[in-house]
């Protein structure tokens, strides 16, 4: 008789590499993102340009002459929408959503981003506070939260998408060396705001009487990365599902409601461009956000008087304050916290176990775009003297990407609005509500003073 | 004792990511985490392979592993 001795081999049930590449938001944005990047080089080794494709509105003084200017580039448009729409379509596609569902939805946000981008063009915009991204969010809340959006709409409106694949752009057009020179400021200013952060606001929530899982989820909501980070360490902690609820409505709301705050409290005190980046970075709680408050606050340079640098700076010194100054170190906060939650905290008859393997899974991919996007097109430039940089990179291979950045931004800035519903802010109970508010405060006022004062030769020189 | 054949058989460890009452798929957290689709992604790296036990009501990592365990099937 045979005799068969089963040998039973434990082995976790995880994803491979390949389904990651292809399951997660941040890899799609890395192949578009990269993609586009990679193409437009190729056009311009080859003397040829993305520029025609990557149309963008400019000033102008009257409607009629806005009208006529859509008209004569109707043909681009169409072509920038199908492309957009094709990359997107298959990224979405491959998440699981239905084509059908998406392309409907995103033509829709490509024709009322595209009246957005018109807005914001015209020479009397910043006079009536009429900034692209401010104008697109309120939009986007009023839609949501009077007529509200069907659900098949949401394959259109993938916010981490599209600001995913708007920030690898975003790399394009700043050189490594820029990053390399700034970043470990960034780093350390990061790093003081999000320490104190993440202290006020768990010690508040301890003090409280919060669940210590809660008080950690929202301790990295409210300082490392808003959402990303909340749900980051509710996982690594295993909190209540409804906690991780409670810390992304508060992030939300207070991300939402600092889109206006920041740059409204910058323009009032006059800050530079890249000051006032640094601190919308260091204080904002989500890189949509973030970037809504940035972008609309670069654009006041050049138009409200008193506020100095480029448009870009205040964008650029955003990305690298949040993306590498924070966003970067969540699966670091997600171990050492999973390491507190399973030696420390009370037991909730669920066991797991810290795993360093973590700080790599929950690490945000796209970064990795943003860096290549950035390597490239630097390597690039460092074989053209600075003449035939301006006069060749610049405008055929930097600016065409930095327009397609900009409509993947404001794709972004409509989709918050339109998915953002107030009444899911209402159930979230007032001491986490207290605990989340402190925190608030301290960030914003550190980040204030870091950036305005510790900092701000650096920054002000950045955002020259 | 004579073996003519061994099989070596992979089961799945008993852990979250293969209990039946653990939710991974991205629509279905972002459906079950109201706000999470408008500054947030279900799809997100971030999220690694967390997910939802509909039997203790917690947010997990797919690690995680409790006496409840039945497989998925």
């Amino acid at each position: 008789m045979t005799e068969i001795a089963h040998s039973q081999v434990h082995v976790p049930k995880r994803d491979s590499v390949w389904t990651e590449l292809v399951r997660k938001d941040d890899w799609w944005a890395i192949w578009i993102g990269l993609g586009l990047v990679v193409v437009a080089a190729g056009l311009v080794a080859n003397g040829s340009s993305l520029k025609w494709l990557a149309v963008a509105p400019q000033k102008w003084t009257a409607w009629p002459e806005a009208l006529a200017q859509v008209r004569a580039h109707a043909a681009q448009y169409l072509a920038l929408f199908v492309l957009w729409a094709a990359l997107f379509g298959i990224g979405v596609s491959a998440l699981g959503y239905k084509l059908s569902r998406f392309l409907p939805a995103f033509a829709l946000v490509f024709l009322v981003s595209l009246g957005l981008y018109l807005l914001g063009q015209w020479d009397q915009a910043a006079r009536y506070n009429l900034e692209p991204p401010l104008v697109a969010l309120v939009l986007g809340l009023a839609v949501a939260n009077t007529v509200g959006v069907p659900r098949w709409a949401d394959a259109g409106l993938r916010v981490e998408l599209y600001i995913k694949t708007g920030i690898v752009l975003l790399g394009a057009s700043l050189p490594l060396t820029l990053i390399a020179w700034a970043g470990p400021v960034a780093i350390v200013q990061a790093a003081i705001v999000s320490l104190t952060t993440f202290g006020v606001i768990y010690f508040t929530a301890a003090r409280l009487g919060l669940d210590r899982r809660l008080a950690a989820t929202l301790g990295t909501g409210g300082a490392v990365c808003g959402v990303s980070g909340a749900i980051a360490t509710a996982g690594a902690v295993g909190a209540r599902k409804e906690h991780a609820s409670i810390a992304i409505s508060l992030v939300i709301f207070w991300a939402i409601l600092a889109i206006f705050i920041l740059p409204l409290l910058a323009r009032g005190l006059q800050l530079p461009t890249g000051v006032a980046g640094a601190w919308i970075g260091t204080s904002e709680f989500a890189d949509a956000a973030g970037l809504a408050a940035a972008q609309a606050y670069g654009g006041y340079a050049g138009h409200v008087a008193g506020i100095s640098g480029t448009p870009e700076a205040a964008v650029n010194a955003f990305t690298l304050m949040k993306v590498i100054g924070r966003d970067v170190w969540i699966g670091v906060w997600a171990f050492v916290l999973s390491i507190v939650a399973t030696t420390r905290w009370q037991a909730t008859g669920i066991h797991s176990k810290a795993n360093p393997g973590e700080i790599w899974r929950r690490f945000p991919k796209f970064v990795l775009g943003f860096l290549i996007a950035s390597a490239i097109v630097t390597v690039i430039s460092s074989g053209y003297s600075y003449a035939d940089y301006k006069k060749i990179v610049q405008p055929s291979l930097v600016a065409p990407l930095q327009s397609l950045r900009v409509w993947a931004f404001t794709f972004t800035f409509l989709a918050i609005g339109l998915t953002t519903r107030f009444r899911e802010f209402f159930s979230v109970g007032a001491k986490p509500f207290y605990a989340f508010t402190a925190g608030v405060a301290v960030n914003i006022v550190l980040g204030y003073l870091l950036s305005t004062q510790v900092f701000v030769g650096f920054w002000t020189r950045f955002g020259q | 004792m004579t073996l003519s054949a061994v099989r070596v058989e992979a089961v799945v460890e008993e852990s979250c990511g293969s209990c039946r009452y653990f939710c991974q798929a991205p629509h279905e957290i972002e459906s079950q985490l109201p706000g999470m689709r408008s500054l947030g992604s279900g799809h997100a790296s971030v999220r690694a392979a967390d997910g939802i036990c509909r039997k203790h009501d917690r947010y997990l990592g797919a690690a995680s592993h409790c006496a409840d365990y039945e497989h998925r099937i």
